[in-house]
């Protein structure tokens, strides 16, 4: 985290507003020491971000995800090897949407971290069913601030409606479960009762709810909930919400997203509006989410999504399915792009969810049968 | 489908069966399976066979250009001589043999169905074949219709019917209507018949994965385009297609011949497996290469088409690949390659070694089989074994006997 000596520099930096950023760049880095002059622009960039992440007008999206890929081929060792492997020079990368992505797996066999993992304040792990080794999301203290500030304000804008109203999360709490970013996220979101593996409190807080509640589960939580109480109706008061994420894959039976979505209307007495999706990884500082059984998942201002033809390796045609590709400004310490295995189909500004690609079948030896979603 | 339908082609196998040991007895069926393979192998090493002629219109995803590979190292194995001189050296106790023996093939290769149920023959056993798909039964058929040019009675022995996988109480039936069951898929389709089938009764085929070795001295080349046809053979999705090939030396040897095996690959005119080009594959391909990309001193070799992809790397000994064209390639010196191959010692299948001498052939040889490696061969051979194979060090007959 930036010292007294580097705020300084940067408030004095941002007056000198009549000075292009290339001359005053110049002119610090002859009056600092290298070291000190990174620090002070990483500082500039995380203030930058920050900024857009609060206000759109405040930055342009296109050159802060440049900066922070210099920062990322700079400063993480492992893609800055990629980077160079993929013949990619990063100062002539000259838009977003050049910017070379991590495939989601490499978090499971590479640290993809800008800072030594040792002042790393959090790690996030995945948990997928049946994959041998975990992915590994470094976060240092400057990345959980822009974390939060992405989570809170994603979560903020997406759902308007959960403001104000108490967050009740199905799933373990950060103390219990401390490398689950959703768990960490549903903390931050100031979650204000937990639930996990006790549906008996959780079926007596429902019946009980009198005022509108925010419902923040697993699809495999509320499965089991049903499944627990077969026979029961828990009519949730007006203005109420359902939040929905993640699959079913080796935790419960598995439930085809129709039948899910009757489900949870029919139980908790909610009309399909009410009903959220949320669609987040432990690789990414953002989440999407979407309205209703077939309203597509969209992301907020900081981030941008292509759906890409796995065959070209361009984008896909409009209409086909392709492989989701983030790029997320919120990922301050490991990498902005992230190549995903999950399928989409394009609509407007958003996307619906078709799965991972699956590889499910006999390969020879090579059979791995991934988790739906990547994240606890 | 309904269980009884397995039920009651279990039921027409077994009485035709019983009704051959009949007529001919059990030694005497056996031979009369001999002598109906022999002439079925005549058929198929004819150019000008009418069955090769039915495989060019209906042979699935596998054209008959790829499976003649195959061919050429099976039909030599079949003839009355080697089939007769394999009975008397496994010696089956023939009044031991199942009635009827149900197979689960998986959907990998295309000879497979032929291989396990001319093995069933052999033992005077009757076979209801489980495929994964109608798709896949048409090699087996042309087995079937060949059979029954020469020996009806014979091919009256062998049924197949499809269902999807993971059909427990489908699954379940064929267990239970049959007296062995031959599993070939994965690890979880074996831990599902191992669950409702006695420990006896199921002989199980899992994942499994091959290597290549080239040795100093080898004539790269020519291993090179053996090497490119055991690759390319199959989309790589079987158990004998070589994941990772030790080049022996430094790296830069090792790139001299990714080098060379890249020409080999991009020069092959080996057809393309059918309905190759699909979502699944092609993200699987461009993920191993973007991971090779993050590996530390890799070097790739690659196509446009993503039909193949070499990667040369560094350390880490033996890397299963996600198959579909993907080889890694790595450098060894003779002392380490047991070390290398140690992470996969138990899931080694086969391997193709190039050498230039019978000496270091044998020597690396013994290593082989010390690490499990049941099926030695040269480059360009992995996907052509004899009937006579002792497939994951099993007896090719007496593994069927009760």
């Amino acid at each position: 985290m930036p010292d007294d000596f580097q705020r300084s520099v940067a408030r004095t930096a941002r007056g000198l507003v009549a000075r292009s950023r290339s001359e005053l760049h110049n002119s610090l880095r002859n009056r600092l020491c290298v070291a000190r002059y990174n620090s002070f622009v990483d500082h500039c960039l995380f203030e930058s971000l920050s900024a857009f992440i609060d206000d759109p007008g405040a930055g342009d999206f296109n050159s802060l995800a440049l900066q922070l890929f210099s920062r990322q081929v700079m400063c993480n060792q492992a893609y800055r090897r990629y980077v160079a492997a993929s013949g990619i020079q990063s100062e002539n990368v000259t838009s977003w949407r050049e910017i070379p992505a991590a495939p989601s797996v490499a978090f499971k066999a590479y640290d993809l971290t800008c800072s030594p993992i040792e002042s790393s304040s959090r790690v996030f792990h995945s948990s997928g069913t049946t994959e041998a080794r975990a992915s590994k999301h470094y976060m240092d203290r400057a990345a959980v601030e822009l974390y939060d500030r992405s989570l809170t304000r994603g979560f903020e804008d997406a759902i308007p409606g959960a403001s104000g109203q108490p967050l009740w999360a199905m799933m373990p709490s950060p103390n219990e479960a401390p490398h689950s970013s959703l768990s960490h996220m549903l903390a931050t979101l100031g979650a204000s009762r937990w639930f996990w593996d006790d549906w008996s409190s959780l079926a007596g807080a429902l019946a009980e709810a009198r005022e509108p509640v925010t419902l923040f589960g697993t699809g495999f939580a509320f499965v089991a909930l049903f499944d627990n109480y077969p026979d029961a109706r828990w009519p949730l008061p007006p203005g109420s919400l359902v939040v929905n994420t993640g699959g079913f894959k080796g935790r419960t039976r598995e439930v085809a997203q129709d039948e899910f979505y009757a489900m949870l209307r029919e139980r908790f007495t909610i009309d399909d509006k009410g009903c959220l999706g949320e669609y987040g990884m432990s690789e990414m500082a953002s989440q999407f989410y979407n309205q209703g059984e077939v309203g597509p998942y969209k992301g907020p201002h900081w981030t941008r999504t292509r759906i890409i033809d796995p065959e070209t390796g361009a984008d896909a045609a409009e209409g086909t399915a392709g492989l989701l590709r983030h790029y997320d400004l919120a990922n301050w310490n490991s990498v902005l792009a992230i190549q995903t295995q999950d399928l989409a189909i394009a609509e407007g500004d958003g996307f619906h969810l078709l799965g991972r690609a699956p590889d499910a079948e006999v390969r020879g030896c090579s059979l791995t049968v991934e988790a739906l979603w990547n994240r606890p | 489908m309904e269980p009884s339908v397995i039920d009651n082609a279990a039921a027409g196998l077994r009485a035709r069966r019983r009704d051959l040991a009949a007529v001919y007895g059990l030694m005497g069926l056996q031979m009369r399976a001999i002598d109906a393979i022999d002439e079925v192998a005549a058929l198929w090493r004819d150019p000008g066979y009418a069955g090769r002629g039915a495989a060019a219109r209906d042979s699935g995803a596998f054209p008959i250009e790829m499976v003649d590979v195959s061919l050429q190292g099976l039909l030599p194995s079949l003839t009355a001589q080697k089939l007769r001189a394999l009975v008397r050296e496994e010696s089956p106790d023939l009044a031991r043999a199942p009635e009827v023996i149900g197979h689960v093939l998986a959907s990998n290769t295309p000879l497979l169905g032929w291989t396990t149920t001319l093995r069933a023959l052999l033992v005077g056993s009757a076979s209801l074949v489980k495929l994964p798909s109608s798709a896949e039964a048409a090699w087996l058929r042309l087995l079937a219709r060949s059979l029954n040019e020469v020996a009806p009675e014979i091919a009256g022995l062998i049924d197949m019917l499809s269902w999807t996988g993971g059909n427990a109480r489908l699954d379940r039936t064929l267990a239970c209507s049959t007296d062995k069951l031959v599993v070939y898929g994965s690890d979880t389709t074996l831990e599902a018949y191992a669950s409702f089938c006695d420990p006896d009764k199921l002989v199980g085929y899992g994942h499994m994965a091959s290597l290549g070795v080239v040795l100093r001295g080898a004539e790269r080349g020519r291993a090179a385009r053996g090497f490119a046809r055991d690759i390319l053979m199959y989309d790589q999705g079987g158990c004998l297609s070589p994941h990772t090939i030790f080049v022996e030396g430094r790296f830069d040897d090792a790139c001299d011949f990714c080098d060379a095996l890249g020409k080999s690959l991009g020069a092959s005119d080996m057809p393309l497996v059918r309905d190759l080009r699909t979502a699944r594959r092609a993200a699987r391909v461009r993920e191993a290469r973007e991971m090779a990309r993050f590996e530390e001193g890799a070097r790739l070799w690659e196509d446009e088409r993503l039909r193949w992809t070499v990667a040369c790397i560094h350390s880490g000994g033996f890397r299963f690949s996600p198959t579909y064209g993907v080889v890694y390639v790595h450098p060894f010196v003779r002392d380490e390659l047991e070390l290398l191959l140690g992470s996969a010692c138990g899931k080694l299948q086969g391997a193709g070694v190039a050498s230039g001498r019978e000496s270091d052939m044998n020597e690396v040889g013994k290593l082989l089989a010390k690490m499990g490696v049941s099926y030695t061969c040269c480059p360009g051979a992995m996907q052509s074994p004899p009937l006579q194979w002792r497939e994951n060090g099993k007896e090719v007959l007496c593994s069927l006997i009760n």
